[in-house]
């Protein structure tokens, strides 16, 4: 069933690993403050890449970069050598980049296989002319992507739900179909901003399995952002701590979240975190 | 086979937080209910939409043994609202679809019907020639008014295309005036177009087929880009859909369907005046998507039939209308007859004539209505 859908992670994995995003010297100022500071980011093809950090260290807006919705002050970042910041959003999309939002932001008049329809659209064609008629190379097209979203959907166990209105389903289910509206336009790299939010604990294994799953069978490299260090232990190969949008640490999970500065970070600063919380989600929840 | 008992780690069960740590196995046996965008849906809509089409052809006919000698008058009015329903269709694409709050419209209605009266009355060129002519005209004026209008967005967007609407209908009327007219008389139109009936058939060829065409274009890829910009533009965005480029080619196809509208229009009622580019013609399109329902196609020919019949009806009353010591323009009254329906419509059901309709129909089926 899998080998049905699949983009092609083996002849990634016959390479040398190589760069997929390179972030360098990223600085992001919001008036006077101060976001993200000079921070350099290598995420490898094939791997699973967290970044972790307080509430308020920058997180989101490093993602919110590289998605294209925020533009940084100054630094680089390059998708497979390829500059993305003179690219718009949707050209980003284009080149592979998939995305998922903490709060869904899912098409909620739509079913659930016309979301997954616009995941796929930077991969498909058909102009306005074409549109208008009921026959022709538009309606090809259209058949040949519904039957793509559809192995999508059977891919992750959601093929009975794909003509429910995305609004009458539970919300977790919700989360699953923006991964699933994501794969539908077989990203190269997927963003995901706080997979495990709102997850109950007793599921988080489960959705850490999962995160591997779409790694593994797929060739897809991950870029989260993730509270639950549960779920960051389990699936990241290498992490990179944030705080006040300076990067602390960088290596493997089981060895940087035991760095004293990590600690002190995370344990130490709590009512400084609580109060920056606040002013993160109010400034990114719209990107 | 692995994948059939595919585990779902997010699904949601609040009643049970002692269970073992064990998701949910979820397969095609999940059995979830069915709504909209079924296979059955589908069909029904198709077959109500044959349905409405053969009443139409065979309207004609009908109005024979109903009206006898008044039988071509009576289609004439009826041509109005299929008129009336490609400028609602218009308005519904850009402003109910692709969410953009324009009140432009009325602008290129007016202009395209003054360039048909100046291209086929005044230069003698063919009557097909000038509305094509206008089309693409319209065309072109959304293509640049509509790129820095689209910059700004909700309500700056709303007064700048109201004011294009104002700036036009000026200029419309400076045209008439210089040239010593109340309005332009279209004198030149083919002569078959005289006949109701051929006129009838004609509008109604054309508005069927520009309602397939968006039922279509709703279906594709472009489509689509518009509802998901209305429903989240930065996931539109993170999907690859081009914000500018599209919210563009809404403003676009909307300029060129309701510049269609004003040429039928025209052609209608064999002149053109500078009040179709006023802001009482805003009016009567934004009434007729928010009364037949933003965002749907059966509620563009509702609302255009709602619309046109008001003015239907108060045209059996004598104008002005003289109440006591009032004395009432019709033409203000229906005006006023539409504000008093948009702020009803928008404050007791939102979701116009066809939610309403859909609602009934989906409770008649049992299936329970969600507004």
């Amino acid at each position: 069933m899998s080998d049905e859908w699949q983009t092609a992670p083996q002849e990634a994995e016959a390479h040398q690993p190589r760069t997929l995003l390179e972030v360098q010297g990223l600085t992001v100022r919001f008036g006077g403050l101060v976001a993200v500071a000079d921070l350099d980011l290598r995420v490898e093809e094939g791997e699973i890449f967290a970044l972790v950090g307080p509430n308020g260290a920058g997180k989101t807006t490093v993602l919110n970069c590289i998605s294209g919705f925020v533009r940084p002050s100054s630094g680089s970042i390059r998708l497979a050598g390829q500059d993305l910041l003179a690219l718009g959003t949707e050209r980003r999309a284009a080149l592979g980049i998939g995305r998922t939002f903490q709060n869904g932001q899912l098409f909620s008049s739509m079913t659930v296989l016309e979301n997954l329809l616009v995941g796929r659209h930077s991969r498909l064609r058909a102009g306005l002319f074409q549109s208008l008629l009921p026959i022709g190379p538009a309606r090809r097209e259209e058949a040949a992507a519904r039957q793509r979203a559809r192995e999508v959907l059977a891919w992750l166990g959601l093929e009975s739900y794909a003509d429910r209105l995305v609004a009458t389903l539970p919300a977790g289910l919700q989360k699953l179909v923006g991964v699933a509206r994501a794969l539908a336009g077989e990203p190269r790299l997927l963003l995901l901003d706080e997979p495990a939010a709102g997850v109950p604990l007793r599921e988080v294994a489960a959705l850490a399995d999962q995160l591997r799953r779409w790694n593994a069978e797929l060739g897809l490299t991950l870029l989260l952002i993730e509270h639950n260090m549960e779920v960051v232990q389990a699936v990241a190969q290498r992490i990179c701590v944030l705080n006040y949008g300076r990067k602390l640490a960088e290596g493997e999970p089981a060895t940087v979240l035991r760095e004293p500065a990590v600690l002190e970070a995370y344990l130490g600063r709590e009512e400084e975190i609580d109060a920056r919380e606040e002013g993160e989600v109010s400034d990114h929840a719209a990107g | 086979m692995a994948m059939k008992r595919l585990v779902l780690p997010l699904k949601r069960s609040r009643d049970s937080q002692n269970a073992p740590i064990e998701a949910t196995p979820l397969t095609a046996s999940g059995r979830p209910e069915r709504t909209s965008g079924g296979v059955r849906h589908a069909w029904q809509r198709a077959t109500a939409s044959l349905l409405v089409l053969i009443a139409l052809v065979l309207l004609p006919s009908l109005f024979d043994l109903l009206f006898g000698d008044s039988a071509d008058f009576q289609l004439h009015r009826v041509t109005l609202i299929l008129i009336l329903a490609i400028a609602a269709l218009a308005q519904n694409l850009l402003t109910g679809y692709a969410a953009q709050p324009s009140l432009g419209n009325a602008a290129f209605f007016g202009v395209s019907a003054y360039l048909l009266a100046w291209l086929n009355s005044d230069l003698q060129q063919p009557y097909w020639l000038a509305v094509l002519i206008a089309l693409l005209a319209c065309a072109l004026l959304g293509l640049i008014v509509g790129g820095p209008a689209l910059s700004v967005s909700g309500a700056h967007l709303a007064i700048a295309t109201l004011g294009l609407v104002v700036l036009t209908g000026s200029l419309l009327t400076l045209w008439d005036t210089s040239a010593g007219r109340q309005s332009y008389e279209l004198t030149a139109l083919p002569e078959a177009l005289g006949d109701d009936r051929v006129l009838y058939y004609l509008v109604l060829t054309l508005t069927a087929l520009v309602f397939f065409g968006a039922f279509q274009l709703l279906r594709s890829r472009i489509g689509r880009a518009w509802i998901a910009l209305r429903d989240s533009e930065v996931a539109a965005a993170a999907c690859g859909v081009a914000l500018t480029r599209y919210k563009l080619l809404a403003f676009v196809v909307s300029a060129v369907l309701t510049g269609l509208a004003g040429v039928l229009y025209a052609t209608w009622g064999t002149t053109a005046t500078a009040s179709m580019s006023s802001v009482d013609q805003t009016i009567a399109f934004l009434t007729m998507i928010v009364v037949g329902g933003a965002g749907s196609l059966s509620g563009s020919l509702l609302g255009a039939l709602f619309v046109g019949l008001v003015p239907l009806l108060l045209g059996e009353l004598p104008d002005p209308l003289t109440l006591g010591p009032l004395q009432l323009p019709i033409a203000t009254l229906t005006t006023g007859i539409y504000g008093v329906l948009l702020l009803l419509a928008l404050i007791f059901f939102p979701g116009g004539l066809s939610a309403i309709f859909s609602r009934g129909g989906r409770l008649a089926q049992g299936e329970g209505g969600k507004p």
